[in-house]
């Protein structure tokens, strides 16, 4: 009985409720949203939809299908972009050191213009090795890939690059979770601030790439180099039944993004649940004036890689 | 110069100087706010913080009246010219339940609140156990935030902005995790002095609040001691002479049943051999030794110190993880005494205080066969150490006017963090975080009161601080003035002004009381915080039923605030160069209005507080330069208090509180993201309120009084089981086959009964 009632208290003491509750809260009527990456040598892609009450049902569908959208480089009207697939494309190519804005217009909707955003300088530099091969064998560690990517960045402390790595996972259809990441902080960095590395998750050319991202001025005057694993996450699809796959044409990105897109990504994760109690949402990063959403700017090279993974099909 | 000359002129009238000291009549401990007046001549004056007096009287009337809240009043006759008296009052159980909440001492100052420890006792409390913390939050100006943090808030400041003293000594870290009880245990306790406003110029290093608790000195003349267990802690205090009326101690302990509690919650699953194991555990520990080496002359040692310890153990096969967090508060007070003269005062002492918190990780991995594959070891300290020596002096050139001058110098140690480990590859990150940083703070003060009419008071005074940090000194002239005019018929009106700087600041994502505070000094880029504050109000007493009214209003600026930067929280990476992270240059300002209703005799006693407030904040990198509310701005604020005596040995109280919700940052609308997933559109900092927090609280107590004095308590905390809101959160619910939108809310403590049991012998 005495250890029921210590229970009883135990349990009133250290419960911590949770309930739905009937809450108002205002809504400032419906906002075009833009979103897109514009990346120098491809075409203009940015996806509209519109913004929805902040509680309540969560519409279906919320894209935008039929505005007038146009695309001014360096303040002159360039293009008309058309909306195919699923975003609104451009006819012409972005051109590194250009500035631009997207503007977009819509029965119903106050018209939404981007800030206007400069395409970084083509210049991005960059070396890769595999340091290390396939080697399988049972276990939870393995196969792994270890890629070392070193950005030749003249000790800028300027920049900031994202690092993805398109496995053409689109061609395949697979799903793979992700890849581990680590840094060898005693080669790479001599400061490892939160602010300075981002893992986000954008779309890119309609596939959702994971990313990483640097900010050069946590490095203090040296070129860093990244070490990825790319473990079995990227293998593992069915491991079991079907083998390993080889990716077929795997290649590896480096971005030089806009300042404009790394304060974007920054902001872009909200604390939630337990983190509450840490730290206030933040107000939501937008260049887009009379809406919300982000139109960012990069500059991109790529490598093409090899997979030694021998068990794999 | 010229005090020596207002002295030497006091002493060529025609009048005889009485001084001395106010104690308890069964104990010897000196009364603190005792009032001493001559009703023929209408003059008086009360006792200092040492309990010492001096007034000057006719030669020819020498009659006094001695008077002290729940003590018998006292007339004395006959006293010697220039003599040094000591007064006895005998306590009178009966008056006790006629404490004053506001009691006379410090009434010429705006803003100033004073609960009698006697009365902690008949407040109800989360858990059973009184306390100061809780107790002052229901007082008009003065929150404790939301249930499960441990800050006091008064008049829209921070809780870093709180001056707490302990026998003069900082108290950094004023409450036990969660904010179930606060540090200090009401049995070793004397007095608690709280000024909101008009500050007194002996008083710096804080923008908000003043909050000065004096311990015992230990009963001189005979041994007693409590001891009371309840399901918070349980609790022993034991005092009384060393030298018969001549040196006394005191100690009293407090430890934690919670850790008995908390085990239970542990789980182990022995199929896959993982387990949880917790246990949280906190103690108290006072003393104090009192000696008097002459008739005038009395030397002090106290010493407190308390800790909250947290352990976490977390495995199963392949993994071991530990986790230990320990913080917590060490003071100690040497101070000596003396009556320089029947017109001086003289106090010189020594004070040491501490704050630190430790964070231990033990992560190991471990092989098929259980052998360890790797082990990680960190351990990472912060806090802040200071020693401080303090000169002050009380004089008393005559009835008119009574001076207090002197002079603080403390040396701060800040030890933002410092990290060991056995994990190499983190070498550079560790040297790094191995700074501390030293700062020095010397403060020069005079105050004055001076008697300008037989009915209008002047409380004014000026204070001096000189704040070095390597990088940087910053000094600054902060004036007090405090007017209090006495309209008759019972009515008053006061006016405080006030200017306070603030050389330290407390980097901290919450108030749980978890090890996460961390203090750190202004520096070149985060300059001293400043404030002006304004208090005004009008005080109607009625002593033919025990009425105590006042309604008070003020306004407060305040200058050099810090914030965090959006997106950025300290929560487990700090660095040194903090200055560089916060965004600096913020402005707040506070105003409001305080309604107090207090009756403080019959067999029902009891107040009721209410604010009405708004406290705000302003920076140019958060809610894109505008105004917003500082996140415990709740512009009402009530508070109902009530005792009633149903019999001798019966009572009943209860506290019923209402608050408005705290702001809080909620969606204005929701969105797409460029990752294609839904997202929340956040407009505007604090946009939102929390519903509205109330509780009732009930206590019921029952005291024998005989030889040994024992008491039975019972509690119902939160007695209509309200949940009230410690957070919200937007969450998605599956509904229909579709999604929703919908608001959480997190609770933390439900109905919540109590017991314990007390003695005193």
């Amino acid at each position: 009985m005495l250890s029921r009632i210590v229970f009883l208290m135990s349990f009133l003491l250290i419960s911590c409720t949770e309930k739905y509750i009937d809450y108002e809260l205002p809504f400032e009527g419906e906002k075009l949203v833009l979103n897109g990456l514009l990346i120098s040598e491809t075409k203009a892609k940015i996806k509209i939809s519109h913004t929805w009450k902040p509680l309540g049902d969560v519409p279906a569908d919320v894209s935008v299908r039929d505005a007038l959208v146009i695309l001014l480089e360096d303040a002159v009207l360039m293009d008309t972009l058309q909306y195919v697939g699923d975003s609104y494309q451009s006819n012409i190519n972005i051109k590194s050191g250009h500035k631009y804005r997207i503007r977009a217009m819509r029965m119903g909707y106050n018209d939404v213009i981007s800030n206007e955003i400069l395409v970084p300088k083509n210049d991005v530099d960059f070396s890769y090795q595999q340091t290390k091969d396939i080697n399988y064998s049972l276990g939870w560690d393995t196969p792994q890939d270890q890629i070392d990517v070193t950005l030749n960045d003249n000790k800028s402390n300027k920049n900031v690059y994202a690092i993805y790595f398109d496995l053409n996972l689109k061609a395949k259809n697979l799903d793979f979770s992700g890849f581990w990441e680590s840094l060898d902080k005693t080669k790479s960095t001599t400061n490892n601030d939160k602010g300075c590395f981002l893992s986000e998750s954008i779309d890119l050319d309609g596939v959702k790439q994971k990313i990483k991202v640097y900010n050069s001025r946590c490095f203090l005057g040296i070129n860093p180099t990244f070490h990825f694993y790319l473990d079995k996450a990227y293998y593992d699809s069915d491991s079991f039944v079907q083998g390993y796959y080889k990716i077929p044409n795997p290649r590896l990105y480096v971005l030089k993004l806009d300042e404009n897109f790394w304060q974007y990504l920054q902001l872009k994760s909200q604390p939630k649940e337990f983190n509450l109690a840490f730290e206030a949402p933040h107000t939501t990063y937008t260049n887009i004036n009379g809406g919300y959403g982000i139109i960012g700017a990069a500059s991109q090279a790529f490598v093409a890689l090899t997979m030694n993974c021998k068990i794999c099909k | 110069m010229l005090l020596f000359l207002l002295i030497s002129m006091s002493s060529l009238s025609q009048t005889l100087t009485i001084s001395g000291y106010v104690q308890d009549y069964k104990t010897g401990e000196k009364l603190i706010g005792a009032s001493i007046f001559n009703e023929n001549a209408k003059k008086g004056t009360i006792t200092n913080n040492y309990g010492f007096f001096s007034i000057e009287l006719p030669s020819n009337n020498s009659h006094l009246k001695v008077s002290y809240v729940g003590y018998e009043t006292k007339k004395i006759t006959n006293l010697v010219a220039t003599g040094f008296t000591i007064i006895e009052l005998s306590s009178n159980n009966n008056l006790l339940q006629e404490v004053e909440v506001h009691a006379n001492k410090n009434n010429d100052i705006a803003g100033y609140v004073h609960i009698p420890i006697e009365k902690l006792k008949n407040i109800p409390a989360l858990l059973g156990e009184p306390d100061v913390i809780r107790a002052l939050s229901y007082t008009p100006g003065i929150s404790a935030g939301q249930e499960g943090t441990t800050g006091l808030y008064v008049r829209g400041g921070t809780p870093d902005q709180n001056l707490i003293l302990l026998d003069e000594a900082p108290v950094y870290n004023a409450a036990h995790f969660g904010g179930f009880v606060s540090v200090f245990n009401p049995s070793s306790l004397k007095n608690i002095d709280v000024y909101k406003a008009g500050f007194p110029a002996r008083y710096g290093g804080r923008l908000s609040s003043v909050l000065d608790i004096a311990m015992k000195d230990g009963n001189n003349k005979a041994f007693e001691g409590e001891a009371s267990l309840g399901i918070i802690g349980s609790n022993v205090s034991l005092q009384g002479p060393l030298v018969k009326e001549k040196a006394s101690f005191i100690i009293s302990g407090r430890y934690s049943n919670i850790g008995l509690l908390s085990a239970l919650g542990n789980s182990k699953s022995s199929a896959s051999e993982e387990g949880t194991t917790t246990a949280y555990s906190f103690y108290d520990f006072n003393a104090k030794l009192n000696w008097l080496l002459t008739k005038k002359t009395q030397m002090f040692l106290s010493f407190f110190t308390g800790k909250d310890y947290v352990k976490i153990n977390n495995y199963d096969k392949y993994y071991n993880n530990h986790l230990a967090l320990d913080w917590g508060n060490m003071t100690g007070t040497f101070r000596i005494s003396n009556v320089i003269s029947p017109k001086v005062f003289g106090k010189l002492a020594i004070i040491y205080s501490k704050f630190g918190a430790n964070q231990f990780t033990d992560r190991v991995i471990l092989k098929d066969d259980g052998a360890i594959q790797t082990r990680q070891i960190i351990n990472s300290e912060s806090g802040v150490e200071d020693i401080t020596g303090k000169l002050r002096f009380d004089i008393f050139p005559n009835n008119k006017i009574s001076l207090v001058t002197g002079i603080d110098i403390t040396h701060h140690l800040f030890s933002p963090s410092v990290v060991k480990t056995n994990y190499t590859t983190n070498i550079d990150s560790v040297a790094k975080l191995e700074n501390k940083l030293k700062a020095n703070e010397y403060g020069a003060y005079i105050e004055g009161e001076v008697h300008v009419l037989s009915n209008l008071t002047l409380n004014t005074g000026l204070r001096y601080t000189l704040y070095q940090v390597p990088e940087n000194n910053y000094g600054g002239l902060e004036p007090r003035f405090n007017l209090n005019y006495q309209m008759g018929n019972g009515w008053s009106f006061k006016y405080g002004f006030s200017r306070m700087n603030q050389f330290i600041n407390l980097l901290s994502n919450n108030s749980t009381g978890l090890p996460n505070d961390i203090w750190v000094p202004s520096t070149s880029k985060a300059p001293p915080q400043f404030s002006n504050q304004s208090s005004l109000g009008f005080y109607k007493k009625n002593n033919a039923y025990g009425l105590d009214i006042s309604l008070e209003c003020y306004y407060k600026s305040m200058s050099n605030l810090i914030d965090y930067p959006e997106g950025v929280n300290f929560l487990g990476s700090f660095d040194t160069k903090w200055d560089d992270i916060v965004i600096k240059n913020g402005q707040g300002r506070a105003y409001g209005i305080e309604l107090s209703i207090a009756k403080n005799k019959g067999v029902f006693t009891g107040w009721i507080a209410y604010t009405l407030s708004k406290s705000e904040r302003i920076f140019n990198a958060i809610n894109k330069g505008l105004w917003y509310p500082s996140t415990y701005d709740r512009p009402h604020n009530l508070s109902i208090v009530g005792t009633y005596n149903l019999t001798k040995k019966w009572s009943i109280n209860a506290v019923w509180i209402y608050q408005s919700g705290h702001a809080l940052t909620l969606p204005s609308a929701a969105m797409t993201d460029i990752d294609g997933f839904p997202s929340l559109v956040y407009s505007g900092r604090n946009n939102q309120r929390t519903p509205d927090a109330h509780r009732l609280d009930l206590g019921f107590s029952r005291k024998s009084i005989g030889r040994i004095e024992k008491t039975l308590s019972l509690g119902l905390y939160n007695a209509y089981n309200h949940a009230n809101p410690y957070a919200l959160d937007v969450v998605t619910k599956a509904v229909n086959g579709g999604k929703q939108l919908t608001i959480k809310q997190y609770s933390l403590f439900s109905i919540i009964p109590s017991i314990s049991y007390s003695i005193k012998f």
